[in-house]
């Protein structure tokens, strides 16, 4: 079949390296790549040829590899530097079927959201890059006009109380918030955003996920409250089945057979507490009210009493019978069940482990415990995400790090008075009432 | 971009180093080198005759260049051996991507010499060819291999023969070797040579585009390797194999021309061509390339495991200039897993 010479696919890079202008085909190259028109080229043998071509400060006329998710691409590339940038001429561009499997993406980049689901993606400046149905509702915009536009030129974002944005914390610290209220510009509407970085895979900050809700709604559904529901029910299925299997409850079975049942059930259950913890992160959202924090203490050592008999540790309440504080009640015992909790883990047999309930500048439940203590160099590692000071220990290590940011979010804080081998005291402080 | 070193050249200046290391003249240092140098890896006395030649050439030609952008007075005082000597002595010259250049060159140049030569038949096909993207493309070819001799019908060399890289290193290199005063005007000289550089303009660049206009046709089959390889079109057929395979067209060359058998084999698996075409490609690049043991290129073809295929394209597609170094590590002793 007798072919002619199509027209070369044209771009213009810059001399920072942009690609500022580009015909269609090259332009989806790019989006492809990860980046978009106007940012850098971000496919790897063109940027080379366009660089390469400024450096030298001749004509290169040379074969280039690309790849996009489905196909290889041949192409055949002339780069021309002039003054303030390089033309690039694909004269070949040759698809053919991809060689060899694609590195999968991340599902967590990507959450199971539908387009039911107010969301929208940025880019690494902030700039919308995909938008929901549901979210160009919501902003009164189409995704025409929306996508491309800073995140602010659609949003007004209102800081808490104490004057914090946990969007631009999350965008800092490369963490995810909730919680953030902002303004619809063309409405006025209020409503809150919740979300998480999206990482570049050298770990570098490449824009936000997010979804929206009305201030009143019911909390979003984050990525981990998606997988919470995908995965519980799951982990409850291997938890039942293994820990019959253990109990030989079908008859006789090799001992070692049901320790290693015994090992999956005791692995499910971690999964289990692990995403309960994420998903109570997840959870946090509303205004806070009113509660009682000398009583949420008492609740919270009752929850872990039964933990704390079978280690040996006694349980001492102390301090004021009553504590108005403003928080959320269900996250202030989840936080203390925790505290609680570890404090158990951490004490000898016949230890103790001391809540004491107290009114300052602001209320406070200190827990006390007479272990190993914490090291002044891992004083503020241990509340880092997956962290744990002894690598062997049971638990997520997601507990302090999600604690402390829930107490964050409700204006409060944990702090930590220890020293190594002398026990150590968690203390969460909140607003008083 | 240069797939790796020529091996003679490399092994001789490595022997060369560690021979001056050892303290011994230069004299006596470099016939050590020279007599000790594997003779199946020596260049022929042709090969040697022919890269003088076109080397001599190319700096004569850029020599005379520079010298019409700086005025009479400097075309007066240029000597194109003189310059050709200090490059030499400079070690300027040792350039790998220039010496692959004048390597192939030089076996172009011999091959259609041979008994039985049919490529430029091959070639005066495709210029006549039905699809105008294909007889473009060969008609770029031809009229480029016809440049490449002088007047007198000799092997030449020009800066458009050279990448980007070659030229643009070796016209300063040129440039500051000239006996004369004034920096700043050798520059702008040079400058001004290089403005008209394209090196989409070299045979290499167009033999590729001609491949690509018969890919696009789709009509780089196996009957159309068989009769490149029948007709003595290893650059071509080097460039169809890379394009097949998905490695750098350099890689292929130097698969193609290092007197490996079994890496001729190899190549012939990366480019998945079945057996019976692999078996006919060796067949008849067998006495083009000298084979000695045609058989054992067929047994390295057999012995390529898939994995093994796939770790090898991968690896002939890193960076050319991470596998050249790696390759002088290894061979220092340097290298760790």
């Amino acid at each position: 079949m007798a072919s002619t010479a199509p027209d070369p696919i044209r771009g213009s890079v810059d001399e920072h390296g942009r690609l500022v202008r580009a015909d269609p085909p090259l332009a989806r190259l790019q989006e492809a790549a990860g980046s978009r028109l106007g940012a850098v080229l971000a496919v790897p043998q063109l940027s080379d040829i366009a660089r390469l071509a400024r450096q030298l400060g001749v004509t290169l006329s040379r074969p280039a590899l690309a790849a996009t998710d489905s196909a290889d691409l041949d192409l055949w590339v002339r780069a021309e530097p002039l003054a303030d940038r390089v033309e690039l001429a694909i004269e070949s561009w040759i698809e053919r079927p991809a060689r060899g499997a694609r590195w999968p993406l991340a599902d967590l980049a990507d959450p199971p959201s539908t387009s039911a689901t107010p969301a929208f993606t940025t880019d690494a400046e902030l700039r919308l890059l995909t938008l929901t149905p549901a979210a160009a509702t919501l902003l009164a915009a189409t995704a025409a006009e929306a996508l491309g536009q800073p995140l602010t030129g659609l949003l007004d974002l209102r800081p808490d109380p104490d004057g914090s944005l946990p969007l631009l914390t999350a965008v800092a610290l490369r963490r995810e918030f909730t919680g953030q209220r902002a303004a619809i510009r063309s409405s006025g509407a209020e409503l809150l955003v919740a979300g998480e970085p999206r990482l570049s895979p050298d770990g570098g900050f490449a824009g936000l996920q997010c979804q929206l809700s009305s201030r009143d709604s019911p909390p979003v559904e984050t990525a981990t409250a998606s997988f919470d529901a995908l995965l519980r029910e799951p982990l409850d299925v291997i938890v039942d089945e293994a820990e019959r299997i253990a109990d030989k409850a079908e008859g006789p079975l090799r001992s070692d057979y049901a320790a290693y049942a015994t090992d999956i059930a005791g692995a499910a259950r971690h999964l289990l507490e692990v995403l309960q913890a994420m998903g109570q992160e997840a959870a946090t959202s509303g205004r806070p009210e009113r509660i009682d924090l000398a009583e949420l203490a008492l609740e919270a050592a009752g929850l872990v009493q039964a933990q704390a008999s079978e280690a040996g540790v006694t349980l001492d309440i102390d301090g004021v019978p009553t504590l108005s504080t403003l928080g959320q009640p269900r996250q202030v015992t989840q936080i203390l069940v925790n505290l609680i909790g570890n404090a158990i883990r951490h004490s000898p047999a016949s230890g103790v482990v001391r809540i004491t309930s107290e009114a300052g500048a602001m209320a406070s439940v200190t827990v006390a415990d007479q272990g190993p203590g914490v090291a002044p160099a891992d004083a503020e590692r241990i509340f880092e995400r997956f962290e744990q000071v002894e690598p062997q220990g049971v638990g997520a290590g997601l507990g302090l790090a999600i604690s402390r940011r829930l107490a964050q979010q409700m204006g409060g804080n944990i702090s930590l008075e220890s020293k190594a081998g002398e026990g150590a005291r968690f203390t969460l402080s909140l607003p008083l009432a | 971009m240069v797939e790796a070193q020529p091996t003679a050249v490399l092994e001789w200046s490595r022997r060369a180093a560690r021979a001056h290391a050892a303290g011994m003249n230069g004299r006596l240092a470099t016939a050590m080198t020279d007599f000790l140098l594997d003779p199946a890896e020596r260049l022929s006395e042709q090969e040697r005759a022919l890269m003088t030649s076109m080397l001599a050439a190319l700096i004569g030609g850029l020599a005379e260049e520079l010298a019409l952008r700086l005025g009479p007075n400097a075309a007066a005082h240029v000597d194109a051996d003189v310059l050709m000597d200090r490059l030499r002595a400079a070690g300027l010259l040792g350039r790998p991507r220039l010496i692959a250049l004048l390597l192939r060159r030089s076996w172009l140049i011999r091959s259609r010499d041979l008994p039985g030569e049919g490529g430029t038949a091959l070639l005066q096909g495709f210029a006549g060819d039905r699809d105008p993207a294909v007889a473009s493309a060969a008609m770029a070819v031809v009229l480029a291999r016809a440049s490449n001799r002088d007047r007198f019908g000799r092997p030449g060399l020009s800066l458009s023969d050279c990448d980007a890289e070659t030229a643009v290193d070796l016209t300063y290199a040129v440039a500051a070797a000239f006996d004369t005063d004034g920096e700043e005007a050798l520059v702008a000289a040079a400058v001004d040579l290089l403005a008209r550089h394209d090196e989409g303009e070299r045979l290499e660049a167009l033999e590729a585009r001609l491949v690509l206009a018969i890919d696009q046709a789709g009509r780089l089959d196996a009957a159309g390797l068989l009769a490149m390889a029948a007709r003595g079109e290893v650059g071509l057929l080097a460039e169809a194999l890379a394009r097949i395979a998905r490695i750098p067209a350099e890689a292929a060359w130097s698969m193609l021309m290092r007197r490996d058998e079994p890496a001729l084999g190899q190549l012939l698996r990366l480019a998945e061509q079945p057996r019976t075409v692999a078996a006919g490609l060796i067949a008849a690049l067998t006495n083009r390339l000298a084979l000695a043991d045609p058989a054992s290129a067929i047994a390295g073809f057999d012995a390529m495991t898939p994995s093994e295929a796939t770790a090898v394209r991968s690896r002939l597609r890193l960076p050319s200039l991470f596998k050249a170094a790696r390759a002088v590590l290894q061979g220092d002793g340097q290298h760790r897993a």
